[in-house]
């Protein structure tokens, strides 16, 4: 028995050592240098040099940790982490032991573990994108990554579109520095400045009026990194050949208080910055009253066409300098005054080939030119506005003058002619509106008056004289000299009200609307050194009185996600013509209606619906008439007797959007439907030289196109990459007369792009983009003319180090069967512990001179060999500050 | 009170006739977001996790996914819909600036849908977690003891999302679940009840893959917000009574819904829903 006992001893004594081998205790207690414990202390354990961890323990509130360990190795590997303090690491024997740590406070892994957030967030109406998620090593500005957000759209211009529709307002921090003209913020603000870019879905820009004036668009929101920024950029560059320069210097102040921004850019290299004071965020104007255009044309002197996504640094010939000034401060609570000044002075020179087909029913007319123009512009605007814009309180005062004066130097070679043709055109305007709203009670009563002043005289010369048969008699002559001017005086006062009762809202205006004009033209013609006066025929001395009573009363039913909204503008329109050299008169008393039914439904929190239908009645602009004959272009001569156009306007509209924040999808389908009945037709006159009379006839008129347009992109997180696909189908029909016949003219145009920005490595990304085009025209039925256009485009980045990049860029276009290649390549160096680049360019390294578009208009083909800038290179040093 | 508790079966039934139902009742005056509740901790750093799951075992096809977010307090964690977190913050600013009516008007409840309105707070009290939820008409909660959850770490690593990780497997609930650990992020917390791992769970997923959390964002604030808990009658209780009162409520679900006001059509949309949801995370 007692044996079995010793026996029975011993072995528990060597399973206890057994197990004693391979299990090994490790144990202790963790505190801060105070000799603090410190609780949740992660205490892990590997073998030596393994990264896989096979034990752990975590501190308890008193410090104290046991860390079992069941491993055959010698030696272990011991690391402590955890966030607020220092990552201990040290090799230990296998062995059961006590051992005691001190740990010094550390929060650096806290810094670096906070960089990953949502690249995409919702937060109601708000879509935030975070810039560190999108931004790539190559983009310099916000708008270059604004181009890479799903969602979002950034057209060659600079213009910014949310899901297809333009937004209505770019703020920084809150606030709208530039009144919509947003580029010269988005195109230079360096995107390191940037957190955050939201979206304010559905915007109303006027706090009083949140939830009683629905909008569609959405606006833009900068979130900065500093509360108060200093920030900008600027450029200096200079290459060959010939001479190039490149300057730009933006330097800016932004806060959510008050916000400066300076600029001065100037170059000859193709890059027209002008682009950057363009007004792309504008509100909606009402119905009525109708307004005069924003700028006068008296002649028609068409700018450089587009050349169909051809990049306009491609073969814009330039000499530009821009100023600019913005300024925002507080004044007092809620008031803010605001002012833009800027000035530009460009010189453009042109030279291209056009090839004019014009398809009649029984004839086909086609004619060459060669066209070169130098245009020289320069351009003052002032804008000075007071604010407050708060949720009880609207007021806003805007002045603003511009001055302009645009010369054109023109030379036209055909095959029978060399035709010089030299046109000014200044121009000038003033403008000032008072916009109020505020409440009483729990209404709304709102007023504005809007006074503005502008005038054009401008002249044209056309040598040698065009339209001999009506203008001299048939016998030929130097010059014609047309001269032209107009006062254009126009006011506008309403005062209008705004109920709110459970889920209707109900507003309603009442305004009167005034405008005066004057228009003074004559045609002189030079004959052998001699001026003389075209006639009676040719000379407008017409004034236009322009008296327009309005009321817009809309009504609004908004229950949960549906709105439903039926306004109903009515205008009573008086209009009256005098021409003192005719001696004649003519007047006109109308009601004019505009009445628009729209529903907006929004569900599942993804989905919104919009359906619209309206219908508008309006009657020719004054500016439209001429008793006399004008001369518009050398090749252009029109007179449009007082006859009254009344167009009616049929607009059907539908769209749908689907939008995801967390799965960063983004779709929008929509479809527009237009029909237009005119009362009058304008009948062409084709001469055989290509030169035209414009006349119009009482012929009812009609006309209708339709637009589908699909647009969709998405984010994918794990590649860092994004896919976009826009299409879009547009018909247009009408009705043409040209040369006496009269003919069904038919256009057809479907567009398909797809493009994808992928992120191949850290150092490889590239964006594909690829448009796919095509137009037809059909003439009385028969098809006349296609046009295809293919455009590949292919972005490669390429970082080999850290601080180098290497970009090519190829395109290649295909016209039916012409070819197109362009190729440029860029390398950029970013110095050191410095905000400074060095950037090499060489832009169209094969030399490709000219480039051929197509262009369709109802009857006509237009194609055009543009002349391109040549192959040149570009050093300039780059900054932001 | 009772308003309160049909504004969150609503949350549960998404039956938005019943919230047709408390709007005509115009009972604004009772506080509907602005509710009194204490401060627990603070937290300056917030991780989001999605949430994937298949809520119906009849139609595995159909996966569902919302937004979680964990608050990490120095002491206490939170864990709950982002959804909820964030409508009940907004609504509560409204309510404060005696906007409630126009809030409530704009429907902002469709931009913050979510299935859950459980609140996990981990380390309260010391040592245990305690569970949150309400099972209408009554408000619950249950705490239990870290330890619940015991780990077992597997050899296997790899790289999820930019971290390194390396797996680990546990037993609750009725689950076999797998979880990924990251030692980058030495925060040993993790969606959902889950803790106590040595580093951040960036992933989770039971074997089924029925219910998959995978942290997609970590968010550090230069500002502090607070971690509370409302103060209600909770009632306190056991998981186990807390599971069998959630059964009880979805096998009870018409009657409770004719209790709450809803039309019969309303009824049959919330039982018809509600059988749809019969893939609870435990059981």
């Amino acid at each position: 028995m007692r044996k079995w006992i010793v026996i029975g001893f011993t072995l528990a004594l060597v399973a206890f050592r057994l197990q004693s081998s391979s299990q090994t205790l490790i144990s202790g207690k963790v505190t801060d240098t105070l000799n603090k414990p410190l609780r949740d202390i992660n205490v892990m354990v590997y073998p030596k040099h393994s990264g896989i961890l096979k034990a752990y323990a975590i501190t308890d509130q008193n410090g104290r940790y046991v860390v079992e360990v069941n491993l055959e190795t010698d030696s272990l590997d011991l690391l402590l982490s955890s966030i607020h303090f220092e990552r201990i690491k040290l090799t230990i024997p296998n062995q059961t032991q006590k051992l005691d740590f001190s740990l010094k406070p550390d929060t650096k892994l806290l810094e670096t573990i906070t960089v990953k957030a949502n690249p995409i967030d919702q937060n109601g109406d708000t879509i935030s994108y975070l810039i560190e998620q999108f931004k790539g090593r190559e983009d310099q500005t916000i708008e270059d990554v604004l181009k890479k957000l799903p969602g979002i759209e950034v057209e060659e211009s600079g213009k910014i579109l949310y899901q297809g529709l333009p937004i209505n307002k770019f703020y920084v921090e809150g606030l709208d520095l530039t009144d919509g003209r947003y580029a010269m913020i988005s195109s230079n603000l360096p995107h390191e400045s940037v957190s955050t870019v939201e979206v304010f879905e559905k915007h109303q820009p006027i706090r009083i009026l949140e939830d009683r004036v629905y909008s569609q668009q959405a606006a833009l929101n900068i979130k900065l990194k500093n509360k108060t920024a200093y920030t900008g950029s600027g450029k200096i560059g200079s290459g060959f050949e010939p001479w190039l320069w490149d300057v730009k210097f933006t330097p800016m102040l932004l806060s959510n208080k008050m916000q400066l921004l300076a600029s001065y850019q100037s170059n000859n290299t193709g890059d027209d910055v002008s682009r950057q004071i363009n007004r792309f965020a504008r509100a909606n104007k009402a119905v009525f009253p109708f307004q005069p255009s924003e700028t006068l044309s008296l002649f028609d002197l068409s700018d450089l066409e587009q050349y169909a996504g051809l990049d306009t640094k491609r073969y814009l010939d330039n000499q530009i300098h821009l100023s600019n000034i913005n300024v925002l401060i507080p004044l007092k609570k809620d008031l803010q005054l605001r002012a833009t000044v800027f000035y530009v002075n460009d010189l453009r020179r042109n030279q291209s080939f056009e090839d004019r087909t014009y398809y009649l029913p029984e004839d086909t007319i086609r004619l060459f030119q060669d066209y070169k123009r130098k245009q020289t512009s320069r351009y003052w605007h002032g804008t000075f506005d007071l604010n407050r814009n708060t949720s009880h309180n609207y007021l806003k005062n805007k002045t603003s003058f511009t001055l302009q004066k645009e010369i054109f130097h023109d030379r036209i070679l055909n095959e029978t002619d060399t035709i010089k043709q030299y046109a000014t055109t200044p121009y000038s305007s003033f403008s000032n509106t008072l916009n109020s709203i505020f409440k009483s009670g729990k209404n709304l009563i709102e007023f504005q008056s809007l006074i503005q002043y502008d005038q054009g005289p401008q002249e044209l010369s056309v040598a040698p004289g065009p339209f001999e048969a009506i203008i001299n008699s048939n016998k030929f002559y130097d010059t014609a000299f047309q001269s032209a001017t107009l006062r254009r005086f126009y006011a506008d006062h309403f005062v209008g009200s705004n109920l709110k009762w459970k889920r209707w809202i109900f507003s309603i205006r009442f305004g009167f609307a005034l405008r005066l004009q004057t228009l003074q033209s004559k045609l002189e013609i030079n004959s052998n050194g001699e001026q003389t006066e075209a006639g009676d025929s040719f000379q407008n001395q017409l004034d236009a009185h322009q008296y327009q009573i309005y009321t817009i009363p809309a009504l609004q039913y908004k229950f949960k996600r549906l709105r439903v909204s039926v306004d109903w503008p009515l205008n009573m329109q008086q209009f009256k013509l005098q021409d003192a050299s005719f001696n004649t008169s003519k007047s006109v008393s109308k009601l004019l209606q505009a009445p628009k039914l729209s529903i907006n439904y929004n569900f599942g929190g993804f989905w919104d619906v919009n359906a619209s239908w309206y219908y508008l009645q309006r009657l020719s602009d004054p500016d439209n008439f001429y008793f006399a004959y004008m001369l518009k272009n050398y090749r252009e001569l029109i007179k449009t007797e007082a006859f009254f156009q009344q167009t009616n306007q049929q607009i059907a509209s539908a769209s749908l959007s689907y939008r995801n924040a967390i799965t960063a999808f983004f779709n929008t389908l929509s479809y527009v439907f237009v029909q237009r009945q005119m009362s009058l037709t304008y009948s062409t006159q084709l001469q055989e030289n290509g030169s035209f009379i414009v006349t119009a006839l009482e012929l009812p008129n009609t006309s209708q196109s339709h637009n589908i347009q699909f647009r969709s992109s998405k984010y994918i997180h794990a590649l860092k990459s994004s896919l976009s696909l826009n299409t879009s189908f547009m018909l247009n029909k009408g009705k043409t007369l040209v040369n006496n016949e009269s003919f069904d003219a038919v256009t057809m145009q479907y567009n398909l792009s797809p493009e994808i920005f992928y992120q191949t490595t850290t150092w490889l990304n590239f964006n594909y983009k690829i448009h796919h085009n095509v137009m037809s025209s059909y003439i009385s039925g028969d098809l006349r003319s296609q046009i295809r256009m293919n455009r590949h485009y292919f972005s490669i980045n390429l970082f080999p180090t850290d601080r180098h990049l290497l970009n090519f860029n190829l395109e290649y276009f295909r016209f039916d069967n012409t070819d197109y290649n362009f190729v440029d390549m860029m390398y950029r160096y970013s110095f050191p512990k410095s905000r400074f680049k060095l950037e090499a360019r060489w832009n169209n390294l094969l030399n490709s001179n000219d480039f051929l578009t197509q262009y369709n208009y109802q009857f006509t083909v237009l194609t055009t060999t543009q002349n391109l800038r040549p192959s040149q290179i570009l050093i300039s040093l780059r900054f932001s500050f | 009170m009772f308003t309160l508790s049909l504004l969150k079966l609503h949350n549960i039934l998404s039956i938005k006739l019943i919230w047709c139902f408390i709007l005509a009742g115009n009972n604004l005056n009772a506080q509907y977001f602005d509710f009194p509740y204490q401060v627990l901790d603070s937290f300056n750093l917030k991780i989001t996790y999605t949430i994937t799951w298949k809520e119906d075992t009849n139609n595995l096809e159909r996966i569902r996914s919302e937004k979680m977010i964990l608050m990490v307090g120095s002491e206490i964690s939170k864990f709950m819909s982002k959804n909820f977190y964030e409508y009940k913050n907004i609504g509560r600013k409204a309510e404060r600036a005696g906007q409630l009516q126009e809030f409530m008007d704009k429907n902002e409840y469709q931009n913050y849908r979510t299935r859950f309105s459980y609140q996990i707070l981990k380390n309260y009290p010391m040592g245990s977690y305690t569970y949150f939820n309400k099972v209408l008409p009554d408000f619950m909660q249950y705490t239990e003891p870290i330890q619940i959850i015991q780990w077992e770490l597997l050899d296997e690593t790899d790289s999820i999302g930019d971290y390194p990780a390396q797996k680990a497997r546990c037993s609750y609930g009725g689950r076999e679940w797998i979880a990924w650990h990251t030692n980058s992020i030495p925060i040993n917390d993790g969606p959902y009840k889950f803790q106590g791992l040595p580093g951040l769970i960036i992933k989770i997923n039971d074997k089924n893959e029925h219910y998959v959390f995978e942290m997609d964002a970590i968010e550090r604030y230069e500002q502090y917000f607070d971690i509370e808990l409302e103060d209600r009658e909770w009632i306190k209780t056991t998981r186990e009574n807390f599971l069998k009162a959630e059964q009880n409520f979805r096998h009870d679900i018409l009657s409770r819904a004719k209790d709450a006001g809803a039309n019969v059509v309303s009824q049959q949309t919330a039982y018809r829903n509600m059988l749809k949801k019969n893939n609870p995370i435990e059981f």
